[in-house]
């Protein structure tokens, strides 16, 4: 049985009950607790149920890491009111932790919690089309080759630039030029990081990859969200990789001694809205980026990120 | 990656990544370097270059980090200025910023577009740009708003205040 705990003494009433109406939509069994000790009472009470999920405020991360050390049974989605890598480096050691909800304006998206919920339900993770809408055409492109990587960004940013009423339109030049960005970084870590053959190589390098080993990019724009998806064959992306990454304090040390930028990850995120990592280890890596395409660029800065880890392992 | 190079510039247009041949690159700064003559600085021009991948970045900060020359960034693009705030290796050394490009909304037209600002005479250089407004018109005389939060993308003047300073005199 899933279950879902509320201890959000931080967040208003309003979007406490916004996520008591969202349970209750996704039919799972919702319970809000208004203390500490509320919590820890019923945390006991339902150790042996099989799905518990808590979720609350940012300022509870320490709170948290004890809970879990005394109820290792449950998964913690926080409420954040502060951009992910200003808080990540007190996340690296918070086990539980699994997504992060960004609250906007006091509020947090009901689409982003809906689907969190309902993937939690049914353990079916995969696939951008839980995230774009209905009507929206997606497209996929299948990279093996520099080439090929070469060819789909730029049909991406074709598709982007002639959202847009003028093709001159900067706004939407601009964000072309984000989402190319980022998608060329996410082939960049399918290729050289999550491929064991290719963990070694020059990230320079031209590679050639076999149809068992290619990266899957998907894409589409339902009129509101435009989604774009990579997929590796490998499932070795951990939560830890990513928050470390995100991580604003994190010293990569000497540029001269470096391997890599390590640039790539804080790039992405600062180019999407929601980020969501779908793991099933050994297998594939699944990564798919929301943006909302905002009149404004400054509107689009102004967001705070989600963030959510899925991994079938322990599911 | 295209480069030219015209007397102490270096121009660049294209993309920055796996792709750019750091040697042509070396070649084109050590020879703008030679023609800037006893100032030692090089002036690079990324206007033409439309985004970059993590790969350009890399080879190119360690690129100049190993030239010992001074660097001055101008019509410096938006995904650059991004960068100076978010990787501090950019402004390292003898490396400063003249002028950067800001994206602006034009709300009679809705449109965007972007407009060359100087440090130190557009952009004044100060501690925190928290309550800075700026606002310009365009060739037409329409008003155009800042379309990015100055506290965010002024941030690489702000953090690195010396450096900047003497910029602006």
């Amino acid at each position: 049985m899933m279950r879902v705990l509320s201890y959000l003494p931080d967040s208003t009433l309003v979007a406490q009950n916004k996520l008591g109406m969202l349970a209750r939509s996704a039919e799972v069994c919702f319970q809000k607790c208004m203390t500490l000790e509320e919590l820890r009472t019923k945390l006991k009470e339902h150790a042996g149920d099989s799905k518990i999920f808590l979720f609350t405020d940012q300022n509870q991360i320490e709170i948290i890491k004890n809970l879990a050390d005394e109820f290792p049974c449950f998964v913690t989605v926080f409420i954040m009111k502060t951009p992910l890598p200003k808080l990540a480096f007190r996340l690296l050691d918070c086990m539980s932790a699994q997504c992060f909800v960004a609250l906007n304006n006091e509020d947090f998206d009901a689409r982003d919690v809906l689907i969190l919920l309902r993937k939690f339900k049914t353990g079916d993770f995969d696939g951008i089309a839980k995230y774009v809408g209905f009507g929206a055409e997606l497209k996929t492109a299948f990279v093996h080759t520099l080439e090929e990587k070469k060819h789909v960004l730029s049909t991406i940013e074709d598709y982007i630039q002639n959202l847009g009423e003028d093709p001159c339109d900067h706004r939407f030049a601009e964000y072309a030029r984000r989402t190319c960005e980022l998608l060329d970084e996410l082939v960049l870590n399918a290729v050289f990081d999550a491929n064991p053959r290719f963990q070694q190589s020059p990230r320079n390098e031209p590679f050639l990859l076999s149809e068992s080993e290619s990266v899957i990019v998907t894409w589409g724009f339902d009129g509101e969200i435009f989604g774009l998806s990579v997929t590796d064959r490998f499932g070795l992306l951990g939560k830890e990789t990513i928050v470390r990454y995100l991580d604003e304090t994190f010293d990569q040390g000497d540029m001269q001694t470096r391997k890599s930028g390590g640039l790539g990850l804080k790039l992405i995120f600062e180019r999407l809205h929601q980020f969501i990592v779908n793991v099933q280890p050994g297998q594939k890596t699944e990564i798919i980026c929301l943006s909302k395409f905002e009149r404004r660029l400054k509107d689009f800065d102004n967001k705070l990120r989600s963030f959510h880890f899925f991994s079938t392992q322990g599911k | 990656m295209d480069i030219e190079v015209h007397s102490s510039l270096v121009a660049f247009k294209g993309l920055l990544n796996e792709e750019s041949s750091l040697e042509n690159i070396k070649q084109a700064l050590i020879s703008a370097c030679q023609n800037s003559g006893a100032a030692q600085a090089v002036r690079l021009d990324f206007s033409g270059v439309k985004r970059a991948n993590s790969c350009g970045i890399f080879a190119w900060l360690k690129l100049l980090e190993s030239l010992k020359f001074g660097f001055i960034y101008v019509n410096t693009p938006s995904w650059l200025v991004d960068q100076f705030s978010s990787i501090s290796d950019f402004l390292k050394g003898n490396v400063t910023v003249e002028s950067i490009q800001a994206p602006f909304y034009c709300p009679e037209n809705d449109s965007h577009e972007y407009v060359t600002l100087l440090i130190g005479k557009d952009i004044p250089v100060q501690a925190s740009y928290d309550d800075f407004a700026i606002f310009c018109t365009n060739q037409d005389g329409a008003k155009l708003e800042a379309d990015f939060e100055p506290r965010e993308y002024f941030h690489f003047i702000s953090a690195n205040l010396d450096r900047f300073q003497g910029v602006a005199k």
